[in-house]
């Protein structure tokens, strides 16, 4: 008995010298793949990363002025290697700059293609579309830049350079 | 050569029990486990852990040295590292082992027995969970007390018995049969000494009175006590798994009941030898009976919680009486231990291997939460893919609070894949409801992990692109109305958030989702300090426009909880506005504003 209790104490006494920092387990988790989306709303903070120009701030939680050239990368949508996509911009013309902007023209260009232009004829919220080829959508991403062919030059009331207040820019399986 | 041969002996049983629970020796933290490690939390100061040692809880137990100074002492030093508590645990059940050993020698003079009686009980189904899951360990503590207190009674050390016995009552319950035993062993044994165990019962008595004092009494459920004819049913459903093992192995394609049959068989056998053995002057076997029986008394009234577990010091007697057999009735001992042993044995690995992978998969979820909470803290932390299995082992008793993290929750649509237990809790309280999911996930202060069982993936994105269209603009079920998050639901009348709570003035508003079924309640639960509540305050609810009720809140019920009844009318609407109203408020020196009562949750349940 004697000899029990001898060991229990030893035991007890070695464990109150043991306090140990615990370090996490970095194997526990798989973090997110820089996944790619093929649609992006511009205000959600999760698709930032597929911004890559010609953006300005965040506006009302909902959507950002964009400079005369902007750019975004994509995900090509399902089998759109072999039938192709279109290519949805969504966006507004206030009423504001409609003395300067309107008719301007958007030019898109996917993977260093140009598509055919789209003119902005009409102030208020609006969307555009183009046809893309299966050629344009092929790897894991595509570069898709717009073009205008004028905005607001910086200080005429605002010291960004504005060209369209857009929400969303994707791709949509044909 | 002899003491080599002795010490061999000695030796044998403990190899046994390395190979026997080589798994279970090595489970992770499950169940009640991460309820036990979380008691040092609260600990601040000295009376802090005074009363975490001593005031009865769960179903009003006190077990300050197997389950409250265990587990806070070993979390203090060694956190979620579950070896040290293993090694604790083996080192009682050695000595558990050792004492047994000691006592069956000093009982029948027999190296064979004394072997044989700690073997036989390591076979035992009663001790494949205390010895796999740690929150069982007072089975094994009690055990250490009960040997302990049984050896010391054979050596004739009258005192140290005593504080021994005394000591037990820190472990578990079932200590309080301690005086039976010994005044069992002396009336069969050493009838000079029976006065001495008498004396220990008054003991027990006191102790069974403070404990029927403070334990809880539950009129259902598992824990309801039926005294009455089923206790002998009961006792008999222990006495079989005890024998037969409780089930069948899986694959060695007999019938499902056939281990109860094999258990009668034995159970004859047994009784037939042991009325031999007293014909013949012997007492051991029926002492082997009576310590079964007097340890299994205290649960029998526990007609719907029998538990394997329970059996873990009960089969000690067993092991006594076949130990026993062996010296006296070698063939017939023989083939009634290889018989036991063939259906108990795989029905123990088969226990010892499950809690070891059960441990498995929590460690993996658990570990997987610590770390996410690290690569993203103070966001909301979403689960996926976690089963009735995993929740209720590895999530349910909220493990991620120990390193601090306490917004971990399922996504939703997860409650369909949890069995309900409504005697454990409320599986809704652990399930984020879609508007919470989307606004935090829109605002960026949320991530959602899929578990697969062995690790936590990272699917925010994906998850967050299949939200149901609209999520965004539905009103939330329950709002936590101290939570930031929740602001955008509340109406006028309330005041910046307080630690978890917020204050209304003489009125406040509440946005909610509107019932989606008839019989669906509206619960609020709020607080007002004692002080205050000379006169009770009257709150008035409402719920689109319809008086809900009203409550008088007092000093009883400063911290208080009700439902309200929702009339059938406000099911379906696109969501249901309710207004608080008191009838009068305060407004103390120390601070300016109207204050009526403070809240931590609304919503419908």
């Amino acid at each position: 008995m004697r000899g029990l209790a001898a060991l229990v104490l030893v035991a007890g006494l070695a464990g109150g010298g043991c306090k140990r920092a615990r370090h996490t387990n970095p194997g526990a988790t798989i973090e997110e793949q820089t996944e790619l989306a093929s649609a992006i709303s511009v205000a959600d903070r999760r698709d930032s990363s597929q911004l890559l120009s010609g953006f300005h701030e965040v506006e009302q939680g909902a959507w950002r002025w964009t400079m005369k050239e902007f750019a975004v990368s994509l995900a090509p949508p399902p089998e759109s290697a072999i039938k192709g996509a279109r290519l949805e911009l969504e966006f507004s013309l206030p009423q504001a700059v409609a003395g300067k902007l309107l008719g301007v023209s958007i030019t898109p260009s996917v993977s260093g293609v140009r598509l055919k232009p789209f003119k902005v004829e009409r102030v208020g919220d609006q969307k555009a579309s183009f046809d893309v080829s299966y050629e344009q959508l092929r790897g894991e991403a595509v570069i898709v830049q717009f073009f205008l062919d004028r905005a607001m030059a910086p200080g005429d009331g605002d010291s960004r350079e504005l060209g369209l207040v857009v929400s969303r820019i994707g791709f949509l399986p044909r | 050569m002899k003491r080599l041969r002795d010490a061999a002996l000695w030796a044998v049983p403990l190899a046994f029990y390395v190979w026997m629970f080589w798994y279970g020796s090595r489970s992770w933290f499950h169940q009640d486990d991460f309820a036990w490690l979380g008691q040092g939390m609260h600990i601040a100061t000295w009376r802090d852990f005074m009363e975490a040692l001593f005031v009865p809880r769960a179903q009003g137990t006190i077990r300050p040295w197997s389950e409250r100074l265990f587990f806070i002492a070993f979390y203090e030093w060694f956190g979620l590292d579950h070896r040290p508590y293993h090694v604790w645990v083996a080192l009682t059940q050695v000595a558990n082992l050792i004492l047994l050993q000691s006592i069956m020698l000093r009982l029948t003079g027999s190296r064979l027995a004394a072997v044989a009686a700690p073997v036989i009980w390591l076979c035992n189904v009663g001790l494949a969970t205390p010895l796999s899951w740690l929150s069982a360990y007072n089975q094994v503590l009690c055990a250490f007390f009960l040997l302990c207190s049984f050896r010391l009674l054979l050596a004739e050390r009258w005192r140290w018995q005593w504080v021994v016995f005394l000591l037990g009552f820190g472990a578990l319950e079932i200590n309080v049969v301690y005086p039976a035993l010994a005044a069992g062993y002396c009336l069969l044994f050493a009838r000079q000494h029976l006065r001495r165990a008498l004396w220990m019962f008054p003991a027990s008595g006191v102790y069974t009175l403070i404990h029927f004092a403070v334990a809880a009494k539950p009129a259902e459920g598992p824990y309801a006590q039926h005294w009455g004819q089923s206790m002998v049913s009961t006792y008999l459903d222990y006495g079989a798994t005890m024998l037969g093992g409780g089930l069948v192995r899986p694959g060695w394609n007999l019938p499902q009941e056939s281990w109860r049959w094999v258990a009668a068989v034995l159970a004859a056998a047994l009784v037939y030898l042991a009325v031999m053995a007293w014909r013949q002057g012997e007492r051991l076997p029926a002492f082997g009976v009576l310590w079964f029986s007097a340890v299994i008394a205290p649960v029998l009234p526990l007609r719907d919680h029998i538990m394997d577990y329970y059996l873990a010091i009960p089969a000690i007697g067993l092991a006594m009486m076949l130990g026993w057999l062996l010296t006296r009735w070698r063939v017939a001992a023989l083939v009634v231990i290889g018989v036991h042993i063939l259906f108990s044995v795989p029905v123990s690995r088969m226990t010892t291997r499950w809690r070891f992978e059960r441990g498995y998969t929590a460690r993996a979820l658990v570990e997987g939460m610590e770390r996410a909470n690290e690569l993203h803290p103070g966001k909301l932390i979403l689960l996926t893919g976690v089963n009735s299995d995993v929740f209720w082992s590895g999530f349910f008793d909220r493990p991620a609070r120990l390193f601090g993290l306490t917004q971990v929750y399922l996504a939703p649509g997860s409650a369909e894949a949890i069995d309900r237990h409504e005697d454990l809790g409320d599986v809704s309280q652990y399930i984020c409801s879609t508007v919470t999911a989307a606004r935090a996930l829109s605002d960026g202060k949320a991530v959602v992990y899929r578990f697969d069982g062995a690790r936590l993936h990272n699917i925010t994105r994906s998850f967050y692109r299949n939200l149901p269209p609209g999520s965004l603009k539905m009103r939330p079920e329950m709002v936590e109305v101290g939570q930031e998050a929740f602001e955008r639901d509340l109406g006028e009348g309330w005041y910046a958030p307080d630690g978890g709570w917020r204050w209304m003035g003489k009125r406040a508003e509440v946005m909610l989702a509107a019932p989606s079924k008839a019989g669906q309640k509206l619960y609020v639960k709020g607080y007002c300090p004692e002080r205050w509540l000379d006169q009770p305050i009257e709150l008035t609810v409402w719920g689109a426009g319809w008086k809900l009720g009203s409550v008088s809140i007092t000093r009883a019920s400063a911290s208080f909880e009700y439902t309200f009844d929702l009339p059938p009318e406000l099911v379906g609407l696109p969501e249901m506005k309710v207004t608080l109203e008191v009838d009068r408020t305060n407004r103390p020196a120390e601070d300016p504003r109207e204050l009526g009562l403070t809240f931590g949750q609304l919503g419908l349940r």
